[in-house]
């Protein structure tokens, strides 16, 4: 059953902040109000109600006809079954325990797991392989930091609540609030954030590496040859570099910023590294500001079972990770699946049209509790539980701290979870490949 | 005129994400936001269609006037399948393909509609 009146402590199904302390009032099936909730979350907890996929459905000479659970597992576990070499994508928007299925699942098919960690953070996780992360829990940063940097990231728009709650503005133990704190935006346009900073430092598209790799050269206190670096004076990192050695216990935050311009891995490479050094003049942590909910979750599930974060092949029967090679918009563009199962994503919509297209072309199997353009190309739909709203689960905070999402309302009638519809595929292809 | 694309997360068309069919979502995801002074170079008004074009393809978006400025030679667009028919699958061996940063010819488009969503997408063999 779900919940009537007010629940509090619930967890934000929306970005990586998880925000813990949301408090909806419920009634008569229906969300009402959703207080401590930024405009993201409201959207969120709101769209329960709006374009959802209501029954199974499969595709018969290119139109769709409802169909049962039981079918639709049926089709699906064949389509998987017989594919050689299948995709499984998506997993950052639903739960630990449903990301666990999926890993046995594509182990059992002999497919490609991957998660949209490969289209957002991806690159940072090459640069954490490469170089390590200095890194805390987002109550240190609350308790301790009086220097924040955001580089490459927007979290009015995008994380509108990270500085409220575990950032500049909030109170912690030993930074009372704002004026106990510094805060430096480094970006290409002046956002909304960097309206609010102490700082704003504008660089140049896809400058980032080259200004990253300045500060660098300057806290060894060697010269920057360069007049001009980044579109900035040289002077000007000259001076940054001061400010970041100035401080107690700072912490950078980054975004898609260095991950998808120019350099990527290269970039983060360069900023946990630049974090690295100020360790030796002063206490610095970095942490990426992960975008999907549980985007963390899915991280750390497939690196328990597999060894590997994302971007896992199972095609030789064991674990290999190659992301550029094994990962999903490189596999949809080279046309290389020959069938996907799409869990809680739309990459229809969010992979380069190119990727898309290759995508498109072969038979997808979708899990999702809304209509989107993926369900649209999909051979199979099978519509899920909103997990956070109407299924129960685990998810990762951005700092990789598990919380326990919550169901505060029933699905639509006959609608099932995620974990639910997955095990009854995996059962089925496991009967299929031979009893095992 | 040359510009620079920069994708992202906007807080409308995260708001409107869970609805890809909505106009709302299409207002957030078909839009580029300009700086005023290329607005004007490009003699258009806020408002007014632009085409943005490269080796990938070609789209036709809402210009928008930043309130982000001044970043002249660059235009934002949030992320979504608009703009995606711009960008290049090519990860340089990352997994992520590049979708900031990415150089356009933009110029005003009087005349021409922004699709809609299944319009925009509707060439697929499913009828993506």
């Amino acid at each position: 059953m779900g919940e009537e009146g007010v629940i509090r402590n619930v967890v934000c199904p929306f970005c990586g902040c998880c925000c813990d302390d949301i408090e909806l009032t419920v009634s008569e099936n229906n969300i009402t109000s959703a207080k401590n909730a930024c405009a993201l979350g409201q959207a969120k907890f709101g769209s329960a109600q709006v374009g959802r996929v209501l029954r199974p459905k499969e595709r018969v000479d290119g139109k769709f006809t409802e169909i049962d659970y039981e079918r639709a597992v049926r089709r699906s576990a064949k389509i998987l079954a017989e594919a050689k070499y299948p995709l499984l994508w998506g997993w950052s928007c639903t739960s630990c325990e449903a990301q666990r299925v999926g890993v046995e699942l594509a182990e059992e098919v002999g497919g490609v797991l991957d998660n949209t960690t490969s289209t957002c953070h991806g690159p940072g996780l090459l640069a954490v392989h490469d170089v390590g992360e200095s890194t805390c829990t987002l109550g240190e940063v609350r308790h301790r930091a009086d220097l924040i940097i955001y580089w490459g990231c927007n979290p009015v728009h995008a994380h509108p609540r990270h500085m409220r709650r575990y950032t500049v503005q909030s109170e912690g133990r030993f930074r009372k609030g704002r004026g106990e704190r510094k805060m430096i935006v480094v970006d290409v346009r002046n956002t909304s954030a960097a309206k609010m900073a102490d700082e704003f430092i504008q660089i140049e598209p896809n400058g980032d590496y080259e200004a990253l790799t300045a500060i660098r050269t300057c806290l060894r206190g060697e010269e920057l040859e360069q007049e001009v670096i980044a579109g900035l004076p040289s002077s000007r990192f000259e001076e940054l570099a001061d400010d970041l050695v100035d401080c107690e216990f700072g912490v950078m935050f980054f975004g898609l910023g260095l991950t998808m311009s120019k350099g990527k891995s290269r970039n983060v490479d360069a900023a946990l590294s630049l974090v690295r050094d100020l360790n030796s003049k002063t206490k610095f942590l970095a942490m990426p500001m992960r975008g999907h909910f549980n985007v963390t979750g899915a991280n750390e599930v497939f690196a328990w079972q597999t060894g590997y974060p994302f971007a896992i092949d199972f095609s030789q029967g064991y674990p290999r990770y190659n992301p550029g090679d094994t990962s999903g918009v490189d596999i949809a563009s080279r046309g290389d699946c020959d069938a996907a199962l799409v869990v809680a994503s739309d990459p229809v919509s969010n992979f380069p049209l190119e990727a898309a297209k290759g995508l498109a072309s072969v038979p997808i199997i979708t899990i999702d509790p809304h209509e989107t353009p993926t369900t649209n190309a999909s051979e199979v739909v099978l519509p899920s539980a909103m997990v956070g709203i109407e299924a129960q689960g685990t998810a990762y905070r951005m700092d990789g701290v598990p919380l326990m999402l919550r169901k505060v309302l029933e699905p639509p009638e006959g609608v099932l979870q995620d974990a639910e519809i997955l095990s009854a595929i995996l059962r089925e292809v496991k009967g299929l490949k031979g009893g095992r | 005129m040359k510009a620079i694309v920069v994708t992202g997360r906007s807080l409308a068309q995260g708001k409107a994400k869970e609805n890809k069919f909505s106009d709302e979502y299409m207002k957030a995801s078909a839009a580029c936001e300009v700086d005023p002074d290329d607005l004007a170079s490009l003699g258009v008004q806020a408002g007014q269609n632009v085409k943005l074009a490269n080796g990938k393809g070609s789209v036709v978006l809402r210009a928008v006037k930043s309130s982000q400025a001044p970043h002249r030679g660059m235009v934002f667009v949030a992320y979504g399948p608009w703009v995606n028919v711009l960008m290049d699958p090519d990860s340089d061996g990352t997994g992520m393909p590049t979708l900031k940063g990415v150089e356009v010819e933009i110029q005003p488009a009087p005349g021409e509609e922004v699709k809609d969503l299944r319009e925009l997408l509707g060439h697929s063999p499913r009828g993506m």
